[in-house]
Parts: structure tokens; C-alpha cells; sequence
């Protein structure tokens, strides 16, 4: 495993000192370099050659982590974004690093990073599928192929998942010594050559039911960044307030599917009780339960009225009353301890090198939240812990109890940030412009990429969009939800534990396949 | 629906399986609500169960994409006659059919469709095992009658 520098040491990382640093070390091999001072985020293009030397030397400032890679059309070459974070684990801050390397068609290859972050497996995979890029040196699949004589299949379709997924464990006895996963079933297009923006905000919203309104803003946020977009105060506000109220209805009905696994029926139906409060809060808020519409360039399209804010603190008061014994009932039950503690272990170390995120990370013992270390909407003024296991329990086992501790931790960290966030609704408009025709004006004029990330309920949330001026459509839209991410450590956390904590495990990450399969899909491919 | 139907459904106990075949969630958390205690189909004597081999209903959100196409025929050969097929949104309904690969009996539309509309949804299941009772089930007949 490669170790991690502290080059900065105590001082702050930030984008004008890494990209000094930078500069200094590679010179003319950094073609061009870029600050976005908006999104935390440094953009350079590095030649070919120097392409692997420069990721190696990403690590010796802190922690790495990979979020996706995209491509793109240059002409002559190909263009490929690998889209990074470099974060400081002592300070929480964090700056996104996007390299661009040129590649030219008759030569599509390039040194692959699977060994520095293994989690950039499966982007590698759809690239060398979609574009015929070959990652050298190239390697087979998940944990090295099966070798064992009973290997079980479970899933696609099997009572405890909701979503198709295949996990093929190798068994020795009720013990797993090996595993391969294959989440890339349900695979989807986000095909949007022939979509404008607008039009995209609603296909965005159905990449996940769960998530939706957090794809959106994610969406929102990359077109904004591209066309200079300012977002109104009371916008941003909004769309915290909106984003918290995702969070908890996603966290709640995640632990109630938890216990619904591990057979503890009476808990699944307490939570998708203590979940309805928040839908209907929702509802009210924006007409809709799940797709919910209210996403805006420069804005949102729905406002808080004195009265909807009175039901949301209603909401918060009830949660505070109700949410209390269901955590109760469920974290002290010593039936739900003996089955959760200690069942798909995932250690700090392991997170950092497979670029876990979210709830995952932190359950993990790793202080990582982009609400924290690049503040994004309106957490740059309501301040944000983030939530780790070692705070209430001492220690971070990194297990599936642990995740259940954080998700269920954060529930309250949310009504806190929605109770902050209407005590200090600023007064204004909600959207910078409301004729949608006005803002397509904006937008035709837009050339370049931009890159949304946020924190969803389940980790970081990245969208990378592509415009170009005078074009009224999407040129290209890339998705990486977080399950992608966390996914890739499945096999992990699979060692050593019995084949009955398979739904556990693979349910424990909280993991959204419909998020993560999505590519464009062009012609018959 | 008229009182004297609405009584005729309450006894009915249909067990229902669902299964993702490629849908982005939505329907599913909307399903999983429908099980839940405000929408409570367990009134109807309904459940969720874990196997097709148990089940009387299968519930298939979202678009069938290419590989998930055989293994819905297969769940769907495996369930026992009688048996039904509710398409639950807008994907399976009226995006990319579903009835192109398996029958369906009742279409439950919108994006996500509201927990209500597929408790709706599942009362007109039972009403058409009902009428295919009433005009002499016959179980060596069923594919014939689908």
C-alpha cells in the first residue's frame, strides 16, 4: 500500500498552494492550469508521459481521492478528465484536482492507476468499453478470479436486495474465502446529446428515486460553475433545507430496509412510520413525494412560506420525539449487536486506498464531508461535524454497525442543519431569474466543462458536464454516484464472514445500483 | 370502485414478490411505503414475500433492461397459477413496455406512482381473480385465458 505525505503539514491546503507546488515540480509539463475558486477545484492538462509520475506525486500531500474518469472528443486525440481529490485529513479541507491527458486516436493507451486507487477500477473498465482506451498493464476482474469448487451465487434477484446485483461468494463451508461482485447490471443511458439543460434537470432527477433532488442540485451546480452562474441567497438556503430533508428521509428509510435484512420486521415498519412525517413535509414543500421538480438554474422553483416553516419545525419536533426510541430499540438491542458488529469490516486504511466516501468513509473512522471540507449552498455559514463512529462509540470498527451508527447519527446532525438554515433565512428572491427562456439565453452562451460535487446521503455526488457555445444541448454528461465508489470495496469487506451476512453486507453501504450504471450509450453499443 | 366490490376485496390474502428489473428506486421506495404502517396493505391480508415459488403477484418496476430480461421469465415462470403481473410506473407501463416481454394485467402509471395508486392497483388484481373466478377458474385453461 502506498503511504501518504503531509507535505502541508498544519498549514491549509489550498488550490494556489498545490497548484505552486505543482508548477514548481513539473513546469512545462503542466500544459495549462486553471483555479475555480467556486468549487475548490484546480484543472490542468498534463502531457502524456508525465501523466502517471504526476498522480504518484499527487500522494505526498495528502490522502487521494479518485472520483471518476470521464473522456471526451479532442479532434485528434481523446481527451481524458480524471477527476481527483487530494484532502487533508487533519484540517477537513479539501481540493479537487482534474487532469486532462491527450490522447492520440491511433494510440489510445495509457498507464493505468488501479494499483495507486483500486477504486478506479470500474471507471477504467467503462472507458476501455466506450472508448477503447487499453489501461496498462491491464488486469482481470474483482479479487483475481474464483478458484474455490462451491461458489454460490446471490442475487440478481434475491429477498434480501432491492436492487439486481450479483455477488458469487466462494465457500469454504459457511465461511467466504473469496468473492466476486457485479453491480453493472441495470444498465442505463444518460444520453442527452438531444436535451437542452432544462430538459436535463428532469432526466437527472431519475438517476434515483431516493437521491433525486441531490442529483439535481449536482447537475445544477456543474452548468452553474460553467456559465458563472450566481445562485440568490435565499436560493442556496432553500436548497439545503430541501437537500437535509433528503438526507434524513433517505437515512430512515435505509435503516428500516437494514433491519428488514436482518429480520427485524417490527423495526422496518416504526421507521417507514417516523419516514412518512418527512415525505409529507416534502409534499408540501414541492407538490411531489420522490421526483420532485423544484431543481432551478440560479435558484430553486419553490419558496418557503412562514407556513411551510412552521410544519417543517413541526417535522424536526416530532423527529426529535420519535426518532429517540427507534434508535433506542434498534442500537441497544443486543440481537442487532451480536448480528451487526464485526460483519463487513472495511478499516480506515482500506477506505483511503479504495476512495470510499460518505457514511461508509466516515463509519470507517475517516473525517470526510464535503459539507465540511469544501462547503458548498449554504453550509459555508451552518458549520458541519462530520459524523465518525469513534466520537459515540470510542472506536471505528468500520462495520456494519458502525455504518448504522453514523447514518442514524447524522439523521439529528440534519434536523440541526434545517433548523439553523430556517433561523437564518435570509429575505430575497429564491432564483436569480424565473423566465426559463431568459435562462436558456444564459446558457447557449456557456463553453467549457464543469464539475458538480456534493454530498449526498450515500457519499460524494459527481457530475461533470460539457458545453458548448452557441449549442443549445448537453454535449456530454458524465454520473458518478457514490455507490460506484463504495462498491468497489465489496469484496473486502466480504472476507471472513458467513454466507447468511451476504444481504447484510452488500445492503450495508446503502448501495444504489440504478445510480451507478450510467453511460452514454451511442448507436447500438 | 362501489362499496359492495370494496368488501368483496377485503378477504382476499395475495402475496406479492417485487422485483427491480432496471428502475431508478423511485417505485421502489413508493413500494416499500405501500408496506409500510400509513398505507398498510397488510389490511388486505397482502405481504411481501422473498420467493417467486410463494408468490401470487409480481410487482416489476422500471424499464427490463437487456440482461435482466431472461431472469424475469424466469421469476415469472416460477410462480405457481394463478398469478398476476402489476407494472409499477411509468418505465414498465407505457416507456418500454413491459408486456412485450412478460403479460401484465394492471398498469399502475406515474413517476413514481403515489403508494395510494398501487394499493389501488392491487385491489383491481384481486377483482380480476374475483370475475375469473366467478366464470369458472380452470387451472388447466390459464394460459389459454392470458
Amino acid at each position: 500500500m502506498r503511504a501518504h505525505g503531509t507535505q502541508f503539514g498544519k498549514a491549509f491546503l489550498d488550490c494556489g498552494a498545490l497548484a505552486a507546488a505543482l508548477k514548481e515540480k513539473f513546469k512545462e509539463d503542466i500544459l495549462s492550469l486553471e483555479i475555480r475558486a467556486r468549487g475548490h477545484d484546480l484543472w490542468l492538462e498534463i502531457s502524456a508521459p508525465s501523466f502517471r509520475p504526476f498522480v504518484e506525486n499527487l500522494f505526498e500531500y495528502d490522502f487521494v481521492n479518485f472520483h471518476v474518469i470521464s473522456a471526451d472528443d479532442a479532434g485528434d486525440n481523446a481527451a481524458l478528465s480524471y477527476h481527483l481529490s487530494i484532502f487533508q485529513r487533519n484540517r477537513g479541507r479539501r481540493v479537487g484536482v482534474t487532469v486532462t491527458v491527450k490522447l492520440p486516436k491511433n494510440n489510445l493507451s495509457i498507464p493505468s492507476i488501479f494499483d495507486l486507487l483500486p477504486g478506479s477500477e470500474y471507471s477504467e473498465r467503462e472507458i476501455m468499453e466506450a472508448f477503447g482506451v487499453s489501461f496498462t498493464p491491464e488486469k482481470d476482474g474483482t479479487g483475481g478470479g474464483l478458484s474455490a469448487a462451491y461458489t454460490v451465487p446471490v442475487g440478481p434477484i434475491h429477498a434480501g436486495l432491492r436492487e439486481p446485483v450479483t455477488a458469487w461468494l466462494e465457500l469454504d463451508g459457511e465461511r467466504v474465502t473469496g468473492a466476486d461482485v457485479r453491480p453493472a447490471i441495470a444498465r442505463m443511458e444518460t444520453e442527452t446529446r438531444v436535451r437542452d439543460p432544462i430538459q436535463a434537470i428532469y432526466m437527472a432527477e431519475r438517476i434515483c428515486g431516493t437521491c433525486s433532488f441531490s442529483h439535481v442540485i449536482c447537475l445544477v451546480r456543474a452548468i452553474e460553475d460553467i456559465a458563472r452562474m450566481e445562485v440568490p441567497a435565499r436560493g442556496q438556503y432553500i436548497r439545503t433545507i430541501v437537500l437535509e430533508l433528503e438526507r434524513i428521509h433517505s437515512h430512515v428509510l435505509w435503516s428500516g430496509d437494514v433491519c428488514r435484512v436482518i429480520g427485524f420486521d417490527s423495526a422496518f415498519h416504526l421507521a417507514m412510520r417516523i419516514r412518512e412525517q418527512v415525505m409529507d413535509v416534502l409534499t408540501g414543500m414541492t407538490g411531489n413525494r420522490v421526483n420532485r421538480g423544484v431543481g432551478a438554474f440560479g435558484g430553486v422553483r419553490c419558496d418557503v412560506t412562514p407556513g411551510l416553516a412552521k410544519a417543517v419545525r413541526g417535522m424536526i419536533r416530532y423527529y426529535r420525539r420519535e426518532f429517540e426510541p427507534f434508535r433506542e430499540i434498534v442500537l441497544n438491542d443486543p440481537i442487532v449487536r451480536a448480528r451487526m458488529r464485526g460483519v463487513g469490516v472495511l478499516t480506515s486504511d482500506e477506505a483511503v486506498r479504495y476512495s470510499v466516501t460518505g457514511p461508509t468513509a466516515r463509519a470507517s473512522g475517516l473525517r470526510v464531508d464535503l459539507r465540511k471540507s469544501s462547503p458548498y449552498e449554504a453550509y459555508a455559514d451552518i458549520p458541519v461535524e462530520p459524523v465518525v463512529p469513534q466520537d459515540f462509540f470510542g472506536k471505528a470498527h468500520g462495520d456494519a454497525l458502525d455504518r448504522f451508527a453514523v447514518r442514524v447519527q447524522e439523521v439529528y446532525q440534519s434536523l440541526d442543519i434545517i433548523e439553523k438554515a430556517l433561523d437564518s433565512l435570509p429575505e430575497g428572491p429564491f432564483a436569480a431569474e424565473q423566465d426559463p427562456d431568459k435562462v436558456m439565453g444564459c446558457l447557449k452562451n456557456a463553453d467549457g466543462t464543469g464539475w458538480g460535487i456534493i454530498e449526498a446521503p450515500r457519499g460524494d455526488n459527481t457530475h461533470i458536464v460539457r458545453l458548448k457555445a452557441g449549442d443549445e444541448n448537453v454535449c456530454r454528461w458524465k454520473v458518478r454516484a457514490p455507490t460506484c465508489a463504495n462498491a468497489a470495496c465489496w469484496p473486502l469487506m466480504f472476507r471472513g464472514s458467513e454466507l447468511a451476512d451476504a444481504p447484510l453486507i452488500i445492503n450495508s453501504i446503502d448501495p444504489c445500483i440504478a445510480c451507478m450504471n450510467r453511460m452514454p450509450v451511442k448507436g447500438n453499443n | 370502485m362501489k362499496i359492495f366490490d370494496m368488501l368483496r376485496v377485503l378477504p382476499k390474502s395475495l402475496w406479492i414478490m417485487t422485483c427491480n428489473s432496471g428502475s431508478c428506486n423511485g417505485c421502489d421506495t413508493e413500494i416499500a411505503a405501500m408496506f409500510g404502517p400509513r398505507y398498510d396493505i397488510g389490511r388486505f391480508g397482502m405481504k411481501l414475500v422473498g420467493t417467486p415459488r410463494h408468490a401470487d403477484v409480481l410487482i416489476v418496476t422500471g424499464t427490463v433492461v437487456k440482461f435482466m430480461r431472461d431472469r424475469l421469465l424466469r421469476v415469472c415462470n416460477q410462480m405457481p397459477a394463478p398469478k398476476f403481473v402489476v407494472a409499477v410506473g411509468d418505465c414498465g407501463c407505457s416507456g418500454e413496455p413491459l408486456d412485450g416481454v412478460i403479460p401484465v394485467d394492471v398498469c399502475v402509471h406515474g413517476c413514481p406512482p403515489r403508494p395510494e395508486a398501487i394499493v389501488d392497483g392491487m385491489t383491481k388484481v384481486v377483482l380480476k381473480l374475483e370475475s375469473l373466478r366467478r366464470s369458472g377458474f380452470d387451472e388447466s385453461a390459464w394460459d389459454a385465458v392470458r
